[in-house]
Formats: C-alpha cells, sequence, structure tokens
C-alpha cells in the first residue's frame, strides 16, 4: 500500500495476468506507452478502454499538459469501498465540529485545482453541477470530451437524481464544447472544471436545493464525561501505619534496655550506699562459713600461743607504743560503722585487704569493742593508719604478726 | 492485443486499489489519490453538503513528455 510500482514490476504483473514472459510484457508495456507518448506529443486525444483519456490542453503560460480522465470501469473500481456512501445535504443544527471536520480543512482540501478560475466559490458550486450533470450524457460536447457518466467517481448520484434528469436538462447550458474534460465528483478537492459556465452552476444549485436529504443526520455527538478516577491504596497507608508503630514499638523496647544496663552499671555512682548495703547483706549467707573459718583459724593459733606467749605479749607492749607515734604522724583517720553482715573482719578486709589484719582495728578501738566475738551493729569504729600498726598487705611476716595478736586477743576473750 | 491490454487495465486497478503508484519512464506516474471526506458549502443556497471520501487515479507527465510536447 502506498508504494511506488517502477517499470519492471509493472511488466512482472502483467505477464503473471496474461499469462505471457516478462520480456514481453515489458516489450508490450514499453510500445504501448511509446505510441501513447507519440500521439500525445502529436496533439491527438487518447482514448483507451478500461483505462482512461488522455487529452492535451494548453495552460494559461503556454506550457501543455495532459489531462487524464479514467474510464468508468476503473474508477468505479477504485473508489469501490467509498461506493455505498453519498453526498448528504446538512441540517443547520449539525455544526461543523461535531462532524470534526472544520470549514478551513474542508476549504483548503479544495486546492489542487488545474483550473484557471482563482475563485472557490465556483469550484464548489461547480461541483454541485457536476453530481447534476454526472446523471444525463451531453450530446452536445464533442467526441473528443468524455461522457459526463464516465467521470463518475462518487457513488451512484443516479440512483439520487435520477428522478429529475430532465428538469436539469432544460434548465443547464451544454458546457463548452472545446472542454476536453469533466471532472468527476470525487475531484471536489482537485483539479474542477474551470471552464463551466456560472448559469449552469447556479441552476445545478437551485435543482440540488430542492433535493431532500437522503440519509438522516447524524446525531449529535456528546462526549462522554469520565467519572474521575479516586485514587485509593488502603493497603499502603495501613502497611505504613503499622510498620511505624512496629518500629516505634522496638524503639521504646530498645531504649529501655539500654537504659536500664546503663542505670545498673553506673549505679555504684548514683547510689554508693545502696551498694555496699547490698554487699553487706549478702555477706550474710556466708558468715556462718567465715566464723567457721576464722574460728578453724583461731583454733589453730590457740595452740601455739601458748608457746608464744610470751612473745606475744611483749609484741603487744610494743604496739600500742607504735600506734601512738602513727597517730602523732599521720592525724588520717577513717571511720566505718559495724553493720549486720559486717563485721571488725569485714572491715580489715576492706581498708587493708585482709581479714587478718582486724587485730588492729581491735587495737584502735579497743575501748568501744570490747568482746571482738561480741560486737553490735551500729558502733562506729575508727579505721587506722597502715603505717600506725606497720601493716603491709600481702606481707607474710605482717600477716604472722596479725595473726599472732589475734591469737592473743581471742585468748582474752573465749568464746 | 485485446488481451494485453485488458492485463494492463487490470493491474493498473489492482494497483490503484492498494493506493499505489506506476511510474512509466519517459511516459509518467499514474497515481492514487484518496480525497477525506468534506463539507461543501453553497452560497447561493446557503446550504451545506457532505461529501463523502472518494479514490480517484490521477497522472502526472514526465517532464521528458512535457518537453516533447511544449518543443511540438
Amino acid at each position: 500500500m502506498n508504494q511506488k510500482i517502477p517499470f519492471h514490476q509493472l511488466s512482472a504483473r502483467i505477464a503473471s495476468a496474461t499469462g505471457i514472459s516478462e520480456d514481453s510484457a515489458e516489450i508490450f508495456a514499453k510500445n504501448f506507452f511509446d505510441i501513447l507518448s507519440e500521439e500525445l506529443i502529436k496533439g491527438e486525444t487518447v482514448k483507451i478502454k478500461g483505462l482512461g483519456e488522455f487529452a492535451l490542453y494548453e495552460e494559461e503560460n503556454g506550457e501543455k499538459d495532459i489531462r487524464f480522465t479514467p474510464d468508468k470501469d476503473l474508477a468505479e473500481t477504485l473508489n469501490a469501498p467509498f461506493a455505498m456512501f453519498e453526498p448528504v445535504t446538512l441540517n443547520d443544527e449539525v455544526t461543523e465540529s461535531m462532524l470534526s471536520i472544520e470549514k478551513d480543512q474542508t476549504e483548503s482540501s479544495l486546492p489542487e485545482t488545474e483550473n484557471h478560475e482563482p475563485e472557490a466559490k465556483v469550484e464548489e458550486t461547480i461541483i454541485c453541477e457536476n453530481i447534476a450533470t454526472t446523471i444525463e450524457p451531453q450530446p452536445e460536447t464533442s467526441t473528443e470530451a468524455i461522457q459526463p457518466e464516465e467521470h463518475l467517481a462518487s457513488p451512484d448520484p443516479k440512483a439520487e437524481i435520477a428522478p429529475e434528469p430532465e428538469t436539469i436538462l432544460t434548465d443547464e447550458k451544454p458546457v463548452q464544447p472545446k472542454e476536453a474534460i469533466k471532472p468527476p465528483v470525487a475531484t471536489i478537492s482537485a483539479e474542477a472544471t474551470a471552464t463551466t459556465a456560472e448559469p449552469s452552476v447556479k441552476t445545478a444549485n437551485s435543482n440540488l436545493a430542492e433535493r431532500q436529504p437522503v440519509r438522516p443526520v447524524a446525531p449529535k455527538i456528546i462526549p462522554l464525561e469520565e467519572d474521575p478516577e479516586e485514587y485509593v491504596s488502603p493497603a499502603k497507608g495501613q502497611q505504613s501505619e503499622g510498620n511505624f508503630w512496629w518500629g516505634l514499638i522496638i524503639g521504646l523496647i530498645i531504649g529501655l534496655a539500654i537504659g536500664a544496663c546503663g542505670v545498673y552499671l553506673a549505679i555504684d555512682h548514683l547510689f554508693p550506699n545502696s551498694r555496699q548495703q547490698a554487699e553487706a547483706i549478702t555477706p550474710e549467707e556466708s558468715t556462718p562459713m567465715q566464723t567457721e573459718e576464722t574460728a578453724g583459724e583461731i583454733a589453730m593459733l590457740s595452740d601455739s600461743v601458748t608457746s608464744d606467749a610470751e612473745v606475744a605479749q611483749a609484741e603487744a607492749e610494743q604496739i600500742p607504743s607504735q600506734p601512738a607515734v602513727a597517730e602523732n604522724s599521720s592525724p588520717k583517720v577513717r571511720k566505718d560503722t559495724v553493720k549486720r553482715g559486717y563485721l571488725i573482719h569485714d572491715m580489715a578486709k576492706k581498708f587493708f585487704g585482709s581479714k587478718d589484719y582486724w587485730v588492729y582495728i581491735y587495737e584502735e578501738n579497743k575501748s568501744k569493742i570490747g568482746n571482738p566475738n561480741n560486737m553490735q551493729p551500729g558502733v562506729v569504729l575508727d579505721i587506722p593508719d597502715a603505717e600506725k600498726y606497720g601493716i603491709v598487705p600481702g606481707n607474710a611476716e605482717s600477716l604472722k604478726k596479725a595473726r599472732q595478736k589475734a591469737g592473743e586477743i581471742l585468748a582474752r576473750y573465749p568464746r | 492485443m485485446a488481451t494485453l491490454v485488458e492485463g494492463l487495465c487490470k493491474v493498473f486497478k489492482e494497483c490503484g486499489a492498494d493506493l499505489d503508484s506506476i511510474a512509466i519512464p519517459g511516459f509518467g506516474t499514474f497515481k492514487s489519490v484518496k480525497s477525506d471526506e468534506a463539507i461543501v458549502y453553497d452560497e447561493v443556497n446557503g446550504k451545506r453538503t457532505l461529501v463523502p471520501p472518494a479514490i480517484r487515479m490521477e497522472f502526472a507527465p514526465s517532464i521528458v513528455l512535457r518537453k516533447k510536447m511544449t518543443k511540438q
């Protein structure tokens, strides 16, 4: 479709249609059109049945041109898809916008006219004439002119106009004999004959006006009003809200966990007393063990007390002097309170690193404590300085001395 | 001879129905032109006529042929 058929392809088609060879078809086609062109050059008009008529005419500028009028059979075959359509007179109610055809386009679609009359109005009226004139052959026309019926490209105007042929003929004037070709109705937008007479045109128009439309007018086209589509995506919205709340809950849980860890780690700084109480309470469970250990130690030491009693006494006498010197040199005194589960040996371990050094705390608070086996909670004891009693944490000799001291003290206060 | 001419005309009909154009070297080009439907306004009676679309065949002579005719 919409292809350009070259000469050799035309020859091939002729060969297939007629059953001859392609070479023969090509020779035939070449000679055919050569003869045709020779005749046209001579000024002759050539009419070929089944194809059309080729006529020569001279333009205003002196140049000659060939006007081709297709044969009736050919024209009908070409226009077969639109053969069922007929011209329809439009009512005033029908607007061009309804038909989606602009008037300007229609006026501009009447262009390619080879006629010499510049007025487009005449061309339009010419069309009406052709509708009327295509019915009847005009005997006064020259032999060279093709009968109007042959120009018929519009569908069956005969069917429409047949009832009134006589009136048309009587009103019309004969077409100029020199006019060779009359354009078919289909050539509305194309070369309308410029040489047609105006009076004949007007009469044709009047006849046209008398005609009644064959077809009913097309109904008004009302554009459908489309309901605006509402964009709804509940699923996505709900999902986003759900995800938001889940994220919020998870974030709160994580925050609380981090806060709890931080509080637990920093509780010593926030509440130092509470931590000590907790440690004081927990040793209650092990105090029986500790008491047993101390009892064991005391029992072990008691054996060596009797033998080293004199040495211990000597040392005990020396010890008070040392504290006096130590007190004078080191005025620093710490205090601690005896609590339930937190006794003098716990204080020794806390301040001096070993429970055995409780004896020095006892010595420092001898007047307050009395019997070291029976200490009441709430008693505030002074924690001496380590240098006062020669306390060396981790030193074996220091520990030994402390134990000996403990034996002496416990000997005084048996359980 | 008549058969060949008929065959030629048949080919022209087929090509024209397909809206194809036939180019004859040294002679011209046969084109099938489709004209759309149009509204024709008659100023005389003020009525409008809806003309249906149509297909017609046009011929455009070649320059060679025109020159020959002009020379003559």
